[in-house]
Order: C-alpha cells, then sequence, then structure tokens
C-alpha cells in the first residue's frame, strides 16, 4: 500500500518561493491565498544566529484532524497514497476543518469550498512530480513513497536527521524536514 | 508579492524606542529629508546599528498604483551620492537615518 509523502532538505531551501508560484500556477490558486507557502524561522539572538527556511504546505496527516471533523466528508482520505483531499461539491464551506488544521493548511476557496494542497494528485497519477517538486531550483524537495524502503524519500529519512512540525499534535504528517 | 515594505529594525533597539512589530515610524535623514509613514519589524536579523528597508515602495507618481503611498522610499533618503564617472554607478553608503516615533495627538 503506498504511502505518499516529502523529504524536504532545509539546508538546500535559499527562499525562492518558485515553489509557491508554480502551485499557484499548476492548481489556479486564487489572488491572496497559497497552497504552498515559505517560512523562515529564526531562532537566538543577534549575532548568534540560526534560520531554518521551510516549504510548507498541507501535511497529508496519517491522522487527519480535518477529515475526522467534517460534517459531510467531502475531506477524505484518497485511495492512492493516503493523500488527503477535498471534494469540493460536497463541501459546504462550514470551516470546521480550517479550526482542525493545527498547521493552517487551509483556506476557503472564493467559489465556496476548503482548498489546500493536494499533493497534485492529477500530476502525480500521471506519474509525474508534484509542481513544487518540479521546479525547485535547489531540487531540495522530494516526494515519494514512504512505504517503498528504497525509494528516494525512504533513503532521504534514512541517512539524514529529520523533524515532522508539531508532533505533540499527534496528527501524524508525512512531510518530514531533513536538517 | 508585499503589500508594502517594512523597516528592519533590530530587536533591542526597537525596545529602547518602545517600539514593536507593527507599529508606524517616519526616518529622518542627515539632511532633514522625512519619509513616509513605513512600519516596523522588530528583528534580531540586523545589526542594532542599521536598519533595513525592500527598495521600490513608497512612490509618489500615481501611475505606479502597487507601491503608490504605500511604505516608505530608501531613494528619497538617498539624498548624498557620488557617480562613478565611467560608468556611472552610484555610492550611496553616506546617508544615515534617525527613527521618528510617531506622536500621538493628544
Amino acid at each position: 500500500m503506498a504511502r505518499f509523502g516529502m523529504a524536504i532538505d532545509t539546508t538546500k531551501c535559499v527562499g525562492c518561493m518558485d515553489c509557491v508560484v508554480a502551485c499557484k500556477t499548476e492548481n489556479n490558486v486564487p489572488e491572496g491565498f497559497n497552497r504552498v507557502w515559505i517560512t523562515t524561522d529564526v531562532q537566538g539572538k543577534y549575532p548568534n544566529l540560526h534560520m531554518q527556511m521551510r516549504s510548507e504546505r498541507c501535511n497529508h496527516c496519517e491522522s487527519p484532524p480535518c477529515v475526522y471533523c467534517c460534517p459531510t466528508g467531502a475531506s477524505h482520505v484518497h485511495d492512492l497514497g493516503g493523500v488527503v483531499l477535498v471534494e469540493d461539491e460536497l463541501c459546504i464551506g462550514c470551516k470546521a476543518c480550517i479550526a482542525s488544521c493545527p498547521y493552517d493548511a487551509r483556506f476557503i476557496n472564493p467559489e465556496g469550498y476548503a482548498d489546500k494542497c493536494t499533493f497534485c494528485i492529477h500530476r502525480v497519477e500521471k506519474g509525474e512530480e508534484p509542481a513544487c517538486v518540479a521546479v525547485c531550483p535547489t531540487r531540495c524537495l522530494h516526494f515519494g513513497d514512504l512505504d517503498d524502503p528504497n525509494s528516494e524519500v525512504s533513503r532521504h529519512l534514512n541517512s539524514r536527521r529529520h523533524h515532522t512540525l508539531m508532533p505533540e499534535a499527534g496528527t501524524k504528517p508525512t512531510i518530514y524536514y531533513l536538517t | 508579492m508585499m503589500d508594502e515594505n517594512e523597516v528592519w529594525i533590530n530587536a533591542d533597539v526597537a525596545l529602547r524606542y518602545e517600539l514593536k512589530s507593527g507599529d508606524y515610524v517616519r526616518l529622518k535623514n542627515q539632511d532633514g529629508v522625512v519619509s513616509n509613514r513605513i512600519k516596523v519589524k522588530a528583528t534580531e536579523r540586523i545589526r542594532p546599528d542599521c536598519v533595513y528597508m525592500v527598495h521600490g515602495f513608497g512612490h509618489n507618481a500615481k501611475g505606479l498604483k502597487h507601491p503608490y503611498m504605500k511604505g516608505a522610499s530608501d531613494a528619497q533618503l538617498q539624498t548624498r551620492y557620488v557617480i562613478d564617472p565611467l560608468m556611472g554607478g552610484t555610492g550611496i553608503n553616506m546617508n544615515f537615518v534617525t527613527i521618528e516615533t510617531e506622536v500621538l495627538h493628544g
């Protein structure tokens, strides 16, 4: 059973936002909203600073609170790869999922439904990479099957230090940040 | 991708001026030129003796719709400069500013 996820190399991300723009273009994300965004995490006191740049998006959690709280079943786990998707025609825009997501990954599309990263499932089904992965100029975004020990993502996770976002939330994200 | 630029002020300096991120200030240079209001970003990411702002904002030409009267112009504050006689490049690193905090109307 495939489980799609990502390994994102924070030592190579330069915060160029090509991923943000590629996603907007590929998925017609409305102006003022983002499915992908860059977080600049700065720790320390001048001049001893540490900065981590992260390309963030929906974490396609294995324990997705946005699916559990959806009253209509619009928010669901797709058969392929455990990708979390929204069936826009079933969505009533109640915003329960917006409130439930600890990562603020969702937004209400002006057309009235909850919207977020889809791992470009329309591309993945055809054997292509998600748009953000395809354009990254430092090739720091890796997408693949976490259940396949020989996949690129699995090999990165087995050889590099990594962390997920807010593990204490218990959502079990499938996006791992390599440090 | 931004509506207005912000002036990056070292976090300790901001504290001394009783400023926090989101407050508005003006910058005044050595020749008395005062900038538009600009939003403060208090951050550890800059030296205490410098301020930074993204170039291109604070325009007063109506045709530049996006930055028209949004943010402040660094170019407006660069009143001292030297020009390379061969290729026209400019040296603008002799402009200094003070932070003018807004006076609350009584």
